[in-house]
């Protein structure tokens, strides 16, 4: 009797979709989407666009400029990591200058970095001489849901000197910055 | 046939409610689409630019005396040393130092400015060229002492001056006339760069 349960007939298949069904089912409610569903970044946003250095005297050679990061995330987990980080990716000298002036003389400082209005964890990482490389600016723990921006202050600085041949167009780098939601 | 389905179980390896599982983590599975990925990634592109503008700096020592050179109404003389930086673009013209009087010699009695007894002549200059011969110094008009080349830079070395700072030595030559009056005379010149 016991036995009989078990036969691959007809009987059984119908037995075995059926429980696949109620299954699923119960999978389905037991499991709501989003917790499989993988955090997404939006609004990704540098200001400003472009950051400029003006020399005007060597004599007062400090040239800092601040620029904010921000971004958002959909489906975030309050135990997931988030991290932004930064290279230059035109190579390790400036570009169009008349002095050759390595992208290592420009200093990244991480001011303040907030994630999700305070309901997440933030962190600036330690300020770093910028490279080809990536380097991390701010990292944290995400916020739940649709989280509100996340915002990472950087300053930039550059010391002028008169080392450097004065430039007829701008000495350029293009940088790179890559944000990382887990 | 008992028999026959036990092996069937046998041979599949795993039990029905073994499949049924599977089954339904592959429905849940299909559902959820694809496996997410673990990380989003995004870019932000930014430009930094630096624009470093073309600048000079001189600096003169305070004052200067003329002493007499020789024997009597021989010339006074004296000499200062210019120190200077300075930096321009390689598609400007350069720049310049220039001296001009900005004050003739007082008290009255004495040496002027306008009669041309005042020249200077220039030398060792350690970025740019000085000038030549013994140009007179004027009130009206600067003259000049050092011409600084396009691309220069202080102490960069390479294409630029090694040395910081720069500087250039300037002889001062003032006529001794019997017409002037005994006495101590001063006038006030200054000296400018310019760079582009």
């Amino acid at each position: 009797m016991k036995l009989n349960r078990l036969h691959s007939g007809p009987n059984c298949i119908a037995g075995q979709g059926a429980a696949v069904w109620a299954l699923c089912v119960i999978a389905g409610l037991a499991l709501p989407q989003p917790l499989l569903a993988a955090t997404k970044i939006h609004n990704e946003l540098a200001s400003p666009v472009t950051i400029i250095f003006l020399g005007t005297d060597p004599d007062s050679p400090t040239l800092t400029v601040p620029v904010t990061i921000s971004f958002r995330t959909t489906g975030g987990q309050t135990n997931n990591n988030w991290r932004i980080s930064l290279q230059a990716a035109s190579g390790p000298n400036m570009m169009n200058c008349p002095s050759t002036i390595p992208v290592d003389r420009i200093q990244v400082s991480c001011v303040s970095a907030i994630a999700d209005d305070g309901a997440a964890i933030a962190n600036c990482a330690a300020p770093f001489n910028l490279s080809t490389g990536l380097q991390t600016i701010s990292s944290g723990t995400e916020g739940a849901g649709n989280a509100r921006p996340y915002e990472t202050v950087i300053n930039f600085t550059f010391q002028d000197s008169w080392r450097y041949i004065a430039t007829d167009t701008s000495c350029s780098v293009n940088l790179n910055y890559q944000i990382i939601a887990d | 046939m008992e028999i026959s389905t036990a092996t069937w179980l046998r041979r599949s390896g795993r039990s029905f409610w073994m499949k049924a599982g599977l089954t339904a983590c592959a429905c849940l599975w299909a559902a959820n689409g694809v496996p997410p990925a673990r990380s989003d990634v995004a870019t932000i592109l930014q430009s930094l630019n630096a624009q470093l503008e073309a600048v000079g700096k001189v600096s003169a020592p305070a004052s200067v005396n003329l002493i007499p050179t020789g024997t009597v109404f021989s010339p006074y003389g004296g000499s200062l040393t210019l120190l200077y930086r300075v930096r321009s673009t390689p598609g400007g013209m350069g720049g310049n130092i220039t001296v001009q009087a900005t004050g003739d010699f007082s008290p009255s009695g004495g040496p002027t400015v306008p009669s041309g007894g005042l020249s200077y002549t220039c030398s060792a200059a350690t970025l740019g060229t000085p000038c030549t011969g013994s140009p007179v110094v004027s009130l009206s008009g600067q003259t000049n002492v050092a011409i600084i080349p396009p691309s220069a830079c202080t102490g960069g070395g390479g294409a630029c001056s090694a040395a910081d700072p720069n500087s250039v030595k300037v002889d001062f030559l003032l006529q001794n006339d019997p017409g002037y009056q005994t006495g101590s005379y001063s006038a006030t010149v200054t000296f400018t760069i310019s760079s582009t």
